[in-house]
């Protein structure tokens, strides 16, 4: 179950640090909000339940496609490497 | 069936002494509408690329269309509704685009839209909020607030938008329009400014189902630079018919959640349907439905926290790569999703358990949508005022409701929203949902509903 041992102030203002953005006590308390909003997965067991795997719906289509996964990411990579400067919302 | 696509093809052909007059019409519309600061970057050549587009000849050539402003547009301003990309001209087209130009269609404007996506009113671009045109004390819904405003207002035939929780459903609804999300992969995204990878998918605004599938058969292209993209053969026009029997499951004692004023609206349109079909009624545990939200909150602000760090170390327009500087002109929200989304990457147990209840909830989903659909009201209320927002009005409990729209990106399955009651600012409609790459049935059950609602 998620620990609130963190989410304390100094916590968060460490956090925002690393993300470069400054924060006031407004936005600290938003973020505390939504933090102990997570305290609901309490009530689901989740114990025999497997994380959500991104990317499920390729590996489909790569055996549709007849296809690997590294190809393709191989593929993008080399893309990505021809691409010009700015092209950069590539997902 | 209905198609102002259609229309307006043939009006090209008859009322028309020159189409030119016809497309004068809608830059007359997108010049009255700035008032409603729904348009970011008007394509000045409107009227030069609509005579180029004429000759091209399918459904698509000459009719217009406005894109929101996160999809990558070659020496076109894109500011994804953000003051850090302001000036930023791509060097590149985004899938959409380029497949919308060869099909003939003619970009009206970019449109405005909540700060990089994040924020569902309307109320969070840094350029400005998006006017409701019925009533200017309600919002509009988002974040693709300016696309349904515009289609609303006529300044093109059709918007395409994102949709990475329900920001193109949702704002179709309290418009009165048809939002359609098509299945996770169906679409490329290739040049769209991400906002969650795992969720994000292109969205389609129109008036009618016919018109949706019209735009998706025309994107439903297969794009090797989109690693998600997947070409199932799926022609959503082609294909398009009205059904004789549908399996239709209802969530049982939904209805219990929305407010009065949609609630009777809710019950009559169940009722209109119980005339032609069958009804199931399904059950959604209370413990799973108030987790919806938190689940996609916990997916959703590691990966935008991610894919904001695209932007550091390069110019963007006015931008220098210097991250400080960057973030600093950033607005409350994504900040706020940034540093939560950096949180949840260090407290692994809440991103971890984030992901187990996306796997449950999919489940419940799929099992929940059976053979046939899921039918869900589109809203718990229609078009909340910005008092509402602003002052925290509505109870948390009426907001469960809306999360279900979000099922379908968790899912990854599509899912539309039509309307089935329209009264100037107070308007309601239903959600469909199949499961996955199911979205010939969809559109064919969303055209039959729609028809049974005329």
């Amino acid at each position: 179950m998620p620990s609130m041992i963190n989410n304390d102030k100094d916590t968060l203002i460490e956090v925002a640090k690393l993300v470069h953005i400054k924060v006031n006590d407004e936005l600290l308390e938003i973020i505390k909000t939504k933090i102990y909003y997570f305290n609901i997965f309490k009530q689901v067991n989740l114990s025999n339940i497997k994380p959500y795997e991104y990317y499920p719906i390729v590996l489909k289509s790569d055996v549709l496609f007849n296809d690997t996964v590294e190809q393709k990411n191989n593929n993008e990579i080399k893309s990505n490497k021809e691409k010009k400067k700015g092209d950069f919302f590539v997902l | 069936m209905k198609s102002f696509i259609k229309e307006f093809n043939e009006a090209r052909k008859t009322e028309f002494n020159s189409s030119k007059d016809l497309i004068k019409l809608f830059i007359q519309n997108r010049n009255k509408c700035k008032k409603y600061n729904c348009g970011l970057h008007i394509n000045l050549n409107t009227l030069k690329e609509f005579k180029k587009c004429e000759s091209i000849g399918n459904l698509l050539s000459g009719v217009p269309f406005c894109l929101k402003d996160l999809f990558c547009t070659k020496g076109i301003v894109t500011t994804a509704g953000t003051k850090c990309l302001n000036g930023f001209i791509p060097t590149y087209n985004s899938f959409v685009y380029e497949q919308l130009l060869k099909n003939g269609a003619v970009l009206m404007e970019k449109s405005n839209c909540d700060e990089l996506g994040t924020g569902g009113t309307g109320l969070e671009s840094a350029y400005g909020p998006v006017i409701n045109p019925f009533d200017k004390k309600r919002i509009v819904g988002g974040s693709s607030s300016g696309s349904v405003v515009e289609v609303c207002q006529n300044v093109c035939l059709f918007a395409i938008a994102t949709d990475s929780a329900d920001s193109t459903r949702a704002p179709c609804s309290y418009m009165g329009l048809v939002g359609y999300k098509p299945s996770y992969g169906l679409i490329s995204r290739y040049g769209l400014i991400p906002f969650c990878p795992s969720l994000d998918t292109v969205g389609i605004i129109t008036r009618t189902v016919c018109d949706a599938a019209i735009v998706a058969e025309a994107l439903f292209v297969k794009d090797d630079n989109d690693i998600t993209n997947i070409n199932k053969n799926i022609k959503p026009y082609t294909d398009i018919k009205t059904l004789k029997d549908i399996k239709i499951n209802i969530i049982k004692d939904i209805e219990e959640y929305l407010l009065p004023e949609v609630k009777d609206i809710y019950l009559s349109n169940i009722e209109k349907i119980k005339t032609k079909f069958n009804v199931n009624y399904v059950e959604l545990e209370k413990n799973i439905l108030e987790c919806i939200g938190c689940t996609y909150e916990g997916i959703m602000t590691p990966e935008f926290s991610s894919c904001l760090n695209n932007f550091v170390g390069q110019n963007f327009g006015d931008s220098n790569g210097d991250i400080d500087e960057f973030r600093d002109k950033l607005g409350t929200k994504p900040k706020e999703k940034i540093i939560l989304g950096k949180y949840l990457s260090l407290e692994k147990n809440i991103y971890e358990n984030s992901r187990k209840m996306r796997t449950l909830i999919n489940e419940k989903f799929n099992k929940m949508i059976g053979e046939g659909c899921l039918i869900i009201p589109s809203h718990s209320f229609f078009a909340p005022t910005l008092k509402d927002i602003q002052e925290k009005n509505i109870d948390w409990k009426k907001w469960l409701v809306n999360n279900l729209l979000c099922l379908a990106n968790l899912n990854g399955s599509p899912s539309i929203t039509i309307p089935t009651y329209k009264n100037g600012a107070d308007n309601f409609g239903l959600n469909i949902n199949t499961k996955i790459f199911e979205d010939q049935k969809l559109i064919n059950i969303a055209l039959t509903l729609e028809e049974l609602f005329e």
